[in-house]
């Protein structure tokens, strides 16, 4: 079986006192595979953590189907809960009068781990995420990074086929995020049968980890591809910043008629160097070898050369038709 | 079946390590809970002694400080339990794991136990100590299963409480406050229950601490004579009790979580 995560047709409503039932998600369907990183995109409100807690067996679907697993969540939850584990961002959970060990260990024991093999896994972990010096600190002295690293560790002891991570480097610093994608993306890779399922506000992080993202907001799913499929979605131009020694407006001209239509060349300046830079935006890859000939037509020799890639976050921009931080300042959910 | 088994234990040892060892790590928190039940045996001691009464009533009222710290262990550190979990955002994981609530409840109620009793113990202690009060010991192994009929009804009824505090929110906090200090009375904690009246004692029988604490006075406080029932009565109340509560905690668990995950109450705090 390859399909980790069946999703169908899935809604939810909440009802809430003296208010219109607030309908979080409205026909979401995607399936997720073992073996891959599935992205859950979408600004606050947009309905990913419903879709998480419904997955994870927190939270009844209203309609629409579910399996993790193989299992449905709402007939087979008690067949899912071993094989799962939720790690969010931001999270306190635990106690903090214990140290990171004990609380470990602790959270081993809710899933029937022998004691022995739950220790094994846990000083290798701690070692993966450089804190087995930290081992018998309390919680409570931690600071956020570490404790996200220690959720983390929390997650994976219990060795689960599909881990749910919500947000994990929320708050987190730049060093530690680092530490955190790198140990996800070796985890999954380490055994076919282990998938993820990551929400994340950063599209960075979405663009390094994930095999496929879905862009969900106001509780449909607006995109479901690789995230090279999007960018390469979002415009089929070649895109170059071509720093030049020197460059007129009248060799410019000669230039574009020599490319043809349909290739937009514009001249503006380094800012680095002062020089002439030329934007091209090329209907083909291969039409780079005959801009470069061109320019040595004119006369002109190349300082330096770069492709421009468009980014995950430019894909967002054009599905859900506003820039990600636009969306999260206008959710009315904080 | 024994995976269930297995589970089910370690899952309560895990809960009960962070009562019983964690706790420890907050010493000021011991202690002052310690001298607090000491100063309130003291206040009725004396009270008893200005009023000139026997010496059983100094028995009774160690006994009652013995006893107490039990009950508040369970309308604080059990029945609102579930609630704190939600609030700390451990419930969340509890759930998702495939240990049962009813586990994790068991394991802080054992925990939270022997935890309240190292507490009750040095209550005892001081109490026998410096007021001089006398217990024979003629009916130690009955007032023993005595009092372990009565930890299991009273957690029971805690165990019950949680399910109920979880499912109503923010107003579990106060509906535990308004609880304490009736049940505090009621339970006749520093004074003989029989005084109560036929009526109050109806309702005051529910609270497994009521019935226990006499018949725990009547097992090892002499010359205490003013019981409400027969030890051997009270045993078997506080026996059917705890059954009772035991069931109803087992189906309310049940329900109530499947109600909270239809109604999003677990994953939305302050709800």
């Amino acid at each position: 079986m390859d399909t980790a995560i069946q999703v169908e047709n899935l809604t939810r409503v909440f009802n809430q006192r003296g208010k219109a039932p607030f309908h979080a998600l409205r026909g979401v369907s995607f399936d997720v595979s073992y073996g891959e990183i599935f992205g859950l995109l979408g600004p606050n409100g947009a309905g990913k953590t419903t879709t998480i807690k419904i997955m994870s067996t927190l939270l009844l679907p209203t309609s629409g189907h579910v399996t993790v697993a193989g299992f449905d969540i709402e007939k087979g939850y008690t067949h899912i809960r071993p094989l799962i584990s939720l790690i969010s961002g931001g999270e306190t959970s635990g106690y903090g009068i214990l140290t990171v060990e004990e609380q470990l260990w602790m959270f081993s024991q809710f899933y029937g781990m022998e004691t022995r093999v739950a220790r094994a896994r846990i000083e290798e972990y701690l070692k993966v995420v450089g804190m087995w010096d930290s081992r018998r600190q309390q919680m409570n002295r931690l600071s956020t990074g570490m404790r996200q690293k220690v959720n983390l560790v929390r997650g994976l002891v219990t060795d689960p086929k599909v881990l749910f991570l919500d947000e994990p480097t929320l708050g987190v610093d730049v060093e530690a995020s680092v530490i955190i994608r790198r140990i996800v993306r070796d985890w999954v890779q380490e055994k076919p049968e282990r998938s993820i399922i990551l929400t994340t506000h950063y599209m960075a992080e979405a663009d390094e980890l994930c095999s496929r993202v879905a862009i969900i907001n106001h509780g449909l799913i607006l995109a479901n591809a690789a995230p090279s499929q999007l960018k390469q979605d979002l415009d089929s131009r070649a895109h170059y910043e071509i720093t030049v020694d020197r460059l007129d407006g009248k060799q410019l001209d000669r230039i574009a008629a020599f490319m043809g239509e349909g290739n937009d060349l514009a001249l503006g300046v380094d800012k680095g160097t002062n020089c002439p830079m030329l934007v091209a935006h090329l209907m083909h890859e291969s039409d780079i070898a005959r801009l470069i000939t061109a320019l040595a037509g004119q006369g002109v020799t190349l300082e330096y050369m770069r492709k421009l890639e468009p980014t995950l976050e430019d894909a967002f921009l054009k599905v859900v038709g506003r820039r990600f931080e636009d969306e999260e300042a206008a959710s009315p959910v904080s | 079946m024994k995976k269930q088994l297995l589970l089910f234990l370690r899952t309560l040892n895990a809960r009960a390590y962070v009562r019983i060892f964690g706790q420890m790590r907050e010493a000021t928190w011991v202690v002052a809970s310690v001298l607090g039940g000491f100063f309130t045996i003291a206040t009725y001691v004396y009270l008893y002694r200005t009023l000139g009464t026997g010496s059983e009533f100094s028995g009774l009222v160690v006994l009652g400080g013995f006893m107490t710290p039990f009950f508040l262990n369970v309308l604080w550190g059990v029945a609102t339990q579930l609630y704190w979990e939600k609030e700390m955002g451990n419930l969340e994981l509890m759930l998702v794991s495939p240990a049962p609530l009813s586990a994790f409840l068991v394991g802080l109620s054992v925990g939270g136990a022997m935890h309240t009793m190292l507490r009750s113990l040095a209550v005892l202690f001081f109490g026998v100590v410096i007021f001089k009060v006398e217990f024979t010991v003629l009916h130690l192994l009955p007032a023993l299963l005595v009092f372990l009929v009565t930890l299991f009804s009273m957690y029971g009824l805690g165990i019950v409480f949680s399910s109920l505090f979880l499912y109503h929110g923010r107003d579990a906090w106060r509906t535990a406050d308004l609880v304490m200090e009736p049940t505090n009375v009621l339970s006749g904690s520093y004074f003989p229950a029989r005084f109560l009246g036929v009526g109050l004692l109806g309702i005051a029988a529910l609270i497994p601490t009521t019935l226990g604490l006499d018949a725990l006075r009547q097992l090892l406080v002499p010359s205490f004579t003013l019981r409400v029932l027969d030890w051997r009565w009270e045993l078997l109340i506080l026996i059917v009790l705890g059954v009772l509560f035991a069931f109803i905690a087992s189906w309310a668990l049940r329900s109530v979580e499947y109600k909270a995950r239809r109604d999003a109450r677990l994953t939305l705090r302050w709800q």
